[in-house]
């Protein structure tokens, strides 16, 4: 799956994240920045869906509940797009229901984190095993 | 004779002002006898049903049920506190329990049964809102809890070089307090699947042994730090347990962290595994602070913590024992416990060698067991 190496104009992995909730998003941004990632933060799956689209990323993490276009929506579109279907998708959800993380791989994520069950320090491990970054 | 005629005089005042319905009916299943109760629960009157079918207050789907409670009642058998609906004069469905017992004649042949019927619409409607309850306010709780638990990550791990150490010491008393939150509502939410039949519990041939050693090697270091010793014994070739392999280790792991952490230093615990003709039997003996003999009758409920538990050093939620006893019930498996304060405490938890039949009946018809 590591389609998408280093991006040759930042010299970094770009990783698109898709995250409504404020202090998830404020440590997203400040711990993936210091790790030596290239985030863009959009807040619902519509967003995120044209961001992508604009530019390809190294890999996404995906929220599910978010306003407009929930995180199903946008993993089936990003799954559909031949651009973008190679890009890993890691979902970090609080969603923890067998049923969820079903749904979500039959759909092409990569990995499915309950998000209060992961360490960040776990979160940046496996977004490093989806990029190039060592 | 008088002494008789009174007796009866009695009973149908009894069944008259009870406030379960009551009905008789014949060995057909034709109504025969149905008090007030019966008429305000079901909307009809007396006039209107006797001398009708039983169908008549049975949903369609559940008519091959009820032929099923006839044949039992025509080999004289009772059928106590069975949950099912049934349906009103107006369509409407309710969820009832009822027993059923069969009606005996002076010379003790089976002429017909006896149904009483509560209604529990409104306490099964209480209950799920309870559980839907619990359910999401656990979710909203962890989405802040959750970012709380990431943000003191990014400090302790990142900043820990500029805080001065009270600050730092602080911080993680913090982080501890947050993980044993997110701990809770895991449980509960866990808890909350199990109650309502959310989680997957598929019973096939597992071999025993091998799941307790699987578990206690996971949890040796947890024993190390301890300082307890953990020991297996369980002959070789010991026939397997019908039982769902996931669960099993949770309730595995449930059963042998508790009597960890409830040991003393340098103690030892004893998990031993061993059949009987129909059952596997594992025991975990501890030599901890044991139970009280008023606590025992509670230790498997849902929340309940023994005091001294709760004034002991161990963390716990009340709900590690409730779902192992949830999970080995549906297996048609039984947990109980023996203790004596300050001396120990052995739990001991069976496993059915093959599935109960209420299962296997329901596997082949592909229906879900009522419970």
């Amino acid at each position: 799956m590591k389609t998408n190496k280093i991006d040759p104009a930042s010299g970094q992995p770009y990783v698109l994240v898709a995250e409504d909730d404020h202090s998830y998003a404020a440590i997203y941004t400040l711990k993936l920045r210091r790790e030596g990632f290239e985030v863009r933060l959009v807040k619902d799956g519509k967003t995120l869906l044209a961001e992508a689209r604009k530019r390809v990323p190294s890999a996404v993490i995906l929220d599910l509940i978010m306003p407009l276009k929930d995180g199903f929506w946008a993993l089936q579109w990003l799954k559909r797009d031949v651009q973008l279907k190679k890009v890993p998708v890691l979902v970090v959800t609080n969603l923890g229901q067998d049923e969820d993380l079903t749904r979500a791989k039959e759909l092409g994520a990569a990995e499915y984190f309950v998000k209060s069950e992961m360490s960040v320090q776990e979160m940046v491990g496996a977004l490093r095993k989806y990029t190039d970054l060592k | 004779m008088k002494t008789k005629k009174h007796h009866a005089d009695m009973l149908s005042a009894i069944v008259r002002d009870t406030h379960d319905a009551v009905i008789g009916t014949d060995l057909a299943g034709k109504i025969v006898s149905w008090n007030p109760s019966a008429s305000e629960l079901f909307g009809y009157s007396a006039k209107d049903i006797l001398g009708k079918s039983m169908r008549q207050i049975v949903p369609k789907y559940y008519w091959p049920d009820l032929e099923g409670v006839y044949r039992s009642i025509r080999h004289g058998r009772r059928i106590a506190h069975y949950d099912t609906r049934r349906v009103r004069a107006d369509g409407s469905e309710i969820e009832v329990s009822i027993t059923f017992s069969p009606i005996r004649s002076a010379d003790g042949k089976v002429i017909g049964a006896s149904t009483i019927c509560r209604d529990r619409t409104r306490e099964k409607a209480t209950e799920r809102a309870r559980r839907d309850f619990a359910a999401m306010v656990s979710h909203q709780l962890r989405t802040p809890l959750g970012s709380m638990r990431w943000g003191l990550e990014v400090l302790l791990r990142d900043e820990l070089e500029h805080l001065p150490p009270p600050t730092a010491d602080f911080l993680r008393r913090l982080y501890r307090d947050n993980q044993r939150m997110l701990g809770l509502i895991k449980d509960l939410l866990h808890a909350t699947r199990i109650d309502q039949g959310r989680t997957t519990n598929a019973p096939r041939a597992v071999d025993v042994p091998a799941a307790v050693r699987r578990v206690t090697r996971e949890l040796r270091q947890f024993a190390q730090q301890q300082r307890v010793h953990v020991r297996t014994i369980a002959r070789a070739g010991l026939p397997r347990g019908v039982v769902d392999p996931r669960r099993l280790h949770e309730v595995l792991k449930n059963f042998i962290v508790n009597a960890i952490q409830y040991s003393p230093q340098g103690a030892s615990v004893r998990v031993s595994v061993s059949a009987t003709a129909s059952q596997l039997k594992i025991s975990v003996a501890d030599r901890g602070m044991g139970i009280a003999q008023r606590d025992l009758p509670k230790i498997f409920d849902q929340f309940y913590r023994a005091p001294a538990a709760v004034s002991s050093a161990v963390e716990g939620t009340g709900l590690g024992l409730y779902i192992a006893k949830k999970f080995v019930s549906e297996w048609g498996g039984s947990v109980s416990v023996t203790s004596k304060l300050g001396r120990g405490s052995i739990f001991v938890c069976t496993l059915p060698r093959r599935l109960p039949a209420a299962s296997r009946r329901a596997k082949l018809s592909g229906k879900r067991v009522i419970k």
